[in-house]
């Protein structure tokens, strides 16, 4: 719809004449309508504003019937103020063109008769101007529009942005800022006191933030400040800031204002210290993880090496035992071997005896008289009866004795000596007067030589009985000893028998010197691995008399206390130095030269006894060192 | 002049006594069999025996025995008496030991225990016939 263009006049011949002309030069692009008279022009108006019409200018007669022109103009400048008006009079008053100016902001003024040029070139200079007033209106639209959209942009920004002036005044703060300054208007604020104004704190440090430093101050003096160490106290909170500040210059490059963005960062804070508790959690995670399996892998590399250090251990506590077997086997081979050379001995003289008696028995008795007989058999019945054992040196004595009572009953040296000497090994040394009349007979020796033979069977017999129960018994002990329980099962021991099967074998060697003194208190048997037991014994009576050189005396004490079998060895030996006491449990500790001890005994006699929940103890002065094992006194 | 002497050393009296016996059966009363318990009950008497011109003239002696060893009880009569035959019967033979008495007691032979009585026998008749 083209811009419209208004003639007004009361003269229908200058209507028309106006509207020929303006057609021909205006015609293309504007509309070019009439009124006559002004009450049919504002009517006119009226209709184009309804039709949305841009009325672009009026040319308004002045004197006219019903109106006057700057009646006219004045009204259509009320409705329509961006149109141009100009008059064309040719009578016009001062009063009304000031009037028409004043109140309708007339453009022109032409005088009648109008030169064609003049109006056309009035015309299109109004029409320029009509058009920039029209885009300028256009433009200053769009200003507006975009400068309420800039600030509705601020506002709804979610940072805050406020402006100061160089004096430090606020002239500007969107919701934001004025939400996070807990401020509703802007405040008078001078740039001495802004910190105060604002309650801006230094981070950290529950002091204001110094004025002069502040960014905005700064920037105020032409710096671009960015700062993360602010703080906002309100009554109810403390905000932390990132703030940057930027001045802003004039045209003239001074610097008029600065502006400061600002937001809080608390929940970018707690963010990050969510995010480095996070990561610091991850880490640990991570760490945690990693040692969770590289532990995984050492416990299972432990177990795998604790099964081989049990198999190990059993190993040792078997070669141990094998160890100690073997320097027992020495002694235990003399043990055996004695009463078996005893046994050989006897048996061959008994042999002998029997084929020499034998034939000369029946001889004797033809020989002897009955009385003679019943003295034969008096004598070879008290020497079979004989039980008691002299010592060597007593039987010299008694011999010697005997030899001079024989001399003064007027027996030969010769007879005296063989006939003392036959009795007391009769075991005839007492009460033997009865026996002197058949010895002093002619016969007396022969008979007397075969008594003693006949007895020397007995006493051969007697011999290999003896020597056959030690040898059994050290057989016993050693099959006690190296028998191996295999089925793990724990089993009814009697402790002191265990102990007493441990000093069979080591008999030889207390031989050479070694007393042993046993208290054993009654003691019901208990629940046990006897061997591995037997082995703690083995170790501790051996230690015991390497010790004391095989010199001394063992004093073995079992004895209960408190619910527990309390076996302590004691031996008087040199004792065990105080700097290594603690070390004499430790596994291949050992004071023998090398190879002479695997140094593993007291270590094994420790674990045997924990494996019994039991417990090891010792003391030792020089001349007195004791071991004592408690073991629980469980039964089935 | 009484008989000579043939004495038995053992802290066992098991072997002593059928020692004694064994010895006596095969000898019979050409010598006189004597038996000590221990090496100082054996030095004694070899000094009493020598003390009534009794000569011992062979010793069967043990090894392992409380207080002196057969070894060291062989060499001390060895020093006094050097012309006595010396045995050795032991069950557990300890080389070193023997070693020693063969050389610082001219031992004449070592026999181990279970001994067999042709052994012993033999032993002491070549011993004897060396006299």
């Amino acid at each position: 719809m083209k811009p419209v263009i208004i003639c007004v006049d009361d003269d229908r011949t200058v209507l028309d004449s106006l509207m020929r002309e303006l057609s021909v030069n205006f015609g293309d692009k504007f509309e070019i309508e009439t009124a006559m008279g002004g009450v049919e022009a504002l009517e006119l108006v009226e209709d184009l504003l309804a039709d949305k019409c841009e009325i672009a200018v009026v040319i308004s007669d002045y004197i006219m019937p019903d109106m006057k022109g700057d009646e006219v103009l004045k009204s259509i400048h009320e409705r329509s103020p961006n149109t141009l008006k100009i008059m064309l009079t040719g009578q016009a008053t001062i009063e009304g063109v000031s009037n028409a100016v004043n109140s309708a902001q007339l453009y022109r003024y032409i005088p009648k008769p109008w030169v064609t040029a003049q109006l056309n070139f009035t015309l299109q200079e109004a029409l320029k101007i009509y058009f920039l007033e029209q885009q300028l209106a256009a433009q200053n639209a769009q200003l507006r529009a975009s400068e309420r959209r800039l600030t509705q942009f601020l506002e709804a920004m979610p940072i805050g942005v406020s402006v100061y002036d160089k004096a430090g005044k606020t002239t500007y703060a969107n919701r934001k800022a004025k939400e996070l300054l807990g401020i509703e208007t802007l405040p008078e604020t001078t740039i001495e006191q802004l910190s105060p104004a604002y309650q801006v704190y230094r981070t950290g440090t529950g002091q204001l933030y110094p004025n002069d430093e502040l960014p905005i101050v700064r920037s105020l003096a032409g710096e671009t400040v960015r700062a993360e160490d602010l703080e906002l106290h309100q009554p109810d909170r403390i905000i932390p800031l990132e703030v940057s500040t930027t001045p802003i210059s004039d045209e003239m490059g001074n610097i008029s204002y600065a502006i400061c963005t600002f937001q809080d960062i608390s929940d970018r804070q707690r963010a990050e210290s969510d995010r480095l508790r996070l990561a610091q959690e991850m880490e640990a995670k991570n760490v945690a993880l990693q040692m969770n399996q590289e532990i995984e892998a050492k416990n299972q590399e432990l177990a795998l090496t604790l099964q081989e250090l049990q198999a190990t251990q059993q190993q040792l506590i078997d070669s141990e035992k094998m160890a100690a077997l073997g320097q027992l086997v020495a002694g235990v081979a003399h043990e055996i071997n004695t009463p078996i050379g005893a046994i050989r001995s006897s048996a061959g003289s008994i042999s002998s005896f029997l084929t020499t008696t034998l034939e000369e028995l029946p001889v004797l008795f033809q020989n002897l008289t009955e009385e003679e007989g019943q003295e034969f058999m008096a004598l070879l019945g008290r020497s079979l009866n004989q039980q008691s054992i002299i010592s060597t040196k007593e039987e010299r004595k008694l011999k010697k004795s005997l030899r001079n009572q024989l001399k003064e009953l007027d027996f030969s040296e010769i007879d005296a000596e063989n006939v003392a000497d036959i009795l007391v090994l009769m075991g005839i040394y007492q009460e033997f007067d009865r026996f002197i009349p058949l010895l002093s007979k002619s016969k007396g020796c022969t008979i007397l030589e075969i008594a003693y033979q006949l007895s020397q069977i007995k006493r051969g017999m007697t011999t290999i009985q003896n020597a056959t129960e030690r040898a059994s018994k050290v057989v016993f002990a050693l099959k006690t000893y190296a028998h191996y329980e295999h089925s793990g099962q724990r089993t009814q021991a009697n402790l002191t028998e265990g102990i007493e099967t441990v000093l069979t074998l080591y008999q030889n060697q207390f031989k050479q010197g070694v007393n042993v003194i046993r208290n054993y208190a009654e003691l019901p048997p208990i629940l046990c691995y006897p061997d591995e037991l037997n082995q703690v014994w083995t170790n501790l009576i051996h230690n015991a008399l390497q010790a004391m050189d095989n010199r001394g005396t063992l004093t073995i004490d079992v004895t209960t206390i408190d619910f527990q079998a309390k076996i302590s060895f004691t031996d008087i030996g040199k004792g065990i130095p105080e700097e290594i006491q603690s070390q004499i449990f430790a596994p291949f500790f050992t004071t023998k030269p090398a190879g002479e001890g695997s140094g593993l005994g007291l270590d094994i006699v420790n674990k045997i006894v924990k494996k019994h929940q039991g417990k090891i103890e010792f003391e030792s002065i020089p001349g007195q060192t004791k071991f004592s094992i408690f073991l629980p006194l469980t039964r089935l | 002049m009484s008989k000579p002497v043939i004495l038995c050393v053992d802290d066992e009296r098991m072997v002593l006594d059928s020692l004694r016996m064994q010895l006596s059966t095969a000898f019979g009363s050409g010598y006189k069999y004597e038996a000590a318990e221990d090496a100082y009950e054996a030095l004694d008497l070899i000094e009493e025996l020598d003390g009534e011109q009794i000569s011992v003239i062979v010793i069967i002696s043990d090894w392992l025995m409380p207080g002196i060893k057969g070894d060291d009880f062989l060499i001390r009569v060895h020093d006094r008496f050097p012309k006595v035959i010396k045995i050795m019967l032991t069950g557990q033979a300890d080389e070193a030991a023997i070693n020693r008495a063969k050389k610082q007691a001219n031992l004449h032979c070592c026999l181990l225990k279970p001994w067999s009585e042709t052994e012993l026998l033999e032993t002491i008749k070549s011993a004897l016939s060396k006299l």
